[in-house]
């Protein structure tokens, strides 16, 4: 039996105590939880430029780089993937669909453009442009000789819908004018052409075939779309496969690009929760205990004029859960306001240099490239059940500790006092 | 006359130390008993084995014929509960707790109704003349009043037997005299057997019998 007013005058007439062991589980559960959110927000952050395309990880491939910059040629880190290649690595389980793309730079007399060659029906990749659409229509499926120009370029270049533009000396109509800034990076391009010129071009290209083969059939960028939780086998399937020059671009690629401390974070974040959760049992435990310790005499006395032991270990328990309630509703508060505040925060994730389409020696191609990702807070409900288990461990450790040193206290404690 | 507390060859050992060695004595219903002796002569430790405060190592205590060393640590609780009321030198009084609130605070784990745990323990203080102090935290109250609210609880159960430790000794003579005359009062109104360890020979003078205790035996 749990007596309310004891317990309501033990937590108002020793505040300090109740103050600091509520604030001590409020700590410990705000760094935990916060911990926890953050990460999860970066884990998203990283996601974000595949995300952007559609996919769940690009797949590249690194060859020779071509002895002359003339007429069309393969950037180094996007050389021909064989047909057969892509065929093995969709049957990779995990995998769900994969979005074939060519991207080419075409170097003329007096000009240079960067080309991607896309399917408009694919759910991943450059298709995802549908949706920023400056001016006149997509490709579709079916266009020959039909392009769309970025909107930068286009205006740099005086470029609208109807302008014929040459690419490996074929004609193309500008059709569109599309928005490239809305879309990751990766998969952008000055020139979108369809997907089955673009491998035409390619694979009939002396310049190309000067340095690699590219066949009919092959691409140069992959768009995969995959099972999340098996990305990390997908990738290594795919190097068995693609061979070691493959470069198979995950959300971890971009995490190992902003440096250790966010690998480090992310890595570990299981593990900083854990011990942040151990920290706030073992001060929990050593202020529980504590307190029993400086209520050894009055626990002796209760004791002695009739209170058993699961009696005061109840009264005790009591008190406690009532702290751990109010220390967890206010750790989750603190916590709910740190990742408020942290979802006004953006970071800018770098691309790696071999994901980006521009030429370094170009105007603007030595530029870092990186997407502005804005953190995100995930639920709430998430929160405050990671919240309410901790609290119970917590609980239950403070009420283990306290029960196994009220047992062992003799009523004859009291005595010992006088 | 029925015997109330009956120490059969009482031992205690703590290792190699022994405060308590083949203790015999018999304490009778009503009587008022004092136990006197140095410090440190084992007192404390025979007053906690005739409480049932602790076991004893060899050896009985019959507390109205019920043999202690049968009770688990949770039985012994219920029988103080029941039977028995402390008075203490240090009060131990709940710092958190009104004077109205100590008194009826070994009540609290007893399945009773609230208003007749309250009644019983309104009761007994205007029995003290603390009616004025029922509010009162045992830190606005004085030694005398303290010692009081003591005594107060240790009969909220009613109980047949109280045991006193040294129950004047925090306190000054004419307080200490008081608290005298209440536990005497105790003793001759309602019968109440009473076991009082005290260094204080005038005390003893009053008790009907008194125990001699030197290097952990009675005599």
């Amino acid at each position: 039996m749990i007596n309310t007013h004891y317990l309501y005058s033990e937590l108002v007439h020793r505040k300090r105590r109740s103050l600091i062991n509520l604030l001590l589980v409020a700590a410990a559960l705000a760094v935990m939880i916060f911990v926890g959110q953050l990460t999860e927000s970066l884990q998203q952050a990283f996601q974000a430029p595949l995300v952007d395309i559609g996919a769940s990880l690009t797949v590249q491939k690194s060859g020779d780089v071509p002895e002359t910059m003339n007429g069309l040629v393969l950037p180094c880190s996007v050389a021909p993937i064989s047909n057969d290649h892509i065929r093995r690595i969709n049957s990779i389980p995990g995998v769900q669909a994969i979005s074939e793309a060519v991207l080419l730079w075409d170097f003329q007399a007096d000009s240079f453009q960067i080309v991607v060659g896309f399917d408009p029906d694919d759910t991943a990749g450059p298709a995802l442009l549908q949706g920023a659409l400056a001016s006149g229509r997509f490709l579709k499926i079916g266009d020959t000789g039909k392009a769309m120009a970025d909107l930068t370029w286009a205006v740099t270049h005086e470029i609208e819908p109807g302008h014929i533009l040459k690419i490996a000396g074929r004609d193309f109509e500008i059709i569109g004018i599309v928005d490239s800034s809305q879309i990751s990076q990766i998969a952008t391009a000055q020139v979108y052409i369809p997907l089955a010129e673009a491998k035409t071009i390619a694979s009939g290209s002396a310049s190309i075939n000067a340095v690699h083969h590219f066949g009919q059939d092959d691409a140069n960028l992959l768009f995969i779309k995959a099972d999340r939780d098996k990305i990390e086998e997908i990738a290594t399937g795919i190097k068995a496969i693609a061979g070691k020059k493959t470069v198979v671009s995950t959300p971890d690629s971009f995490k190992e690009m902003l440096g250790s401390l966010f690998s480090l974070t992310s890595r570990f974040s299981i593990l900083i929760s854990g011990m942040t959760l151990i920290a706030s049992l073992l001060l929990v435990a050593r202020t529980t205990a504590a307190g029993v310790r400086e209520r050894t005499v009055e626990i002796g006395a209760m004791k002695a004029i009739g209170w058993t032991g699961r009696n005061i270990i109840n009264q005790l328990a009591a008190e406690s859960f009532v702290v751990i309630a109010f220390g967890t509703m206010l750790g989750i508060c603190l916590a709910l306001l740190g990742a408020w505040l942290v979802s006004f925060q953006s970071i800018a994730i770098p691309i790696p240099w071999d994901m980006a389409p521009t030429p370094h020696f170009l105007p603007g191609g030595e530029e870092q490239l990186s997407r502005d990702v804005r953190l995100t807070m995930s639920s709430p409900i998430k929160l405050i059940g990671v919240g309410a288990v901790s609290a119970l461990v917590i609980g239950l450790t403070a009420l283990i500790t306290a029960g196994r040193a009220i047992i062992r206290l003799k009523p004859s404690e009291v005595l010992r006092n006088e | 006359m029925n015997k109330s507390i009956e120490a059969i060859k009482l031992c205690k050992r703590f290792g190699a130390i022994e405060p308590v060695k083949q203790v015999n004595f018999t304490i009778n219903r009503g009587e008022f008993v004092t136990l006197l002796g140095p410090s440190g002569s084992g007192k404390s430790t025979l007053l906690s084995l005739v409480a049932g405060l602790d076991h004893a190592t060899d050896g009985q205590v019959l507390l109205d014929g019920q043999d202690l060393s049968r009770f688990s640590e949770d039985e012994l609780a219920l029988l103080r509960r029941d039977h028995i009321g402390f008075v203490f030198q240090s009060f131990h009084l709940i710092p958190t707790l009104s004077a109205l609130e100590n008194i009826a605070f070994p009540l609290y784990p007893v399945k009773m109704a609230v208003r007749k745990k309250r009644d019983r323990a309104r009761e007994l203080l205007a029995q003290f003349d603390l009616s004025d102090r029922s509010d009162h935290l045992p830190s606005r109250l004085s030694g005398g009043e303290r010692q009081r609210v003591a005594i107060a609880r240790a009969l909220v159960n009613r109980p047949g037997i109280i045991f006193c430790d040294e129950p004047t000794g925090n306190l000054d003579s004419t307080t200490g005299k008081e608290i005298l005359d209440l536990l005497l009062k105790l003793n001759t109104d309602k019968k109440v057997t009473l076991f009082m360890v005290t260094h204080d020979t005038n005390i003893a003078k009053l008790s009907h019998r008194s125990l001699y205790m030197k290097d952990g035996e009675v005599s």
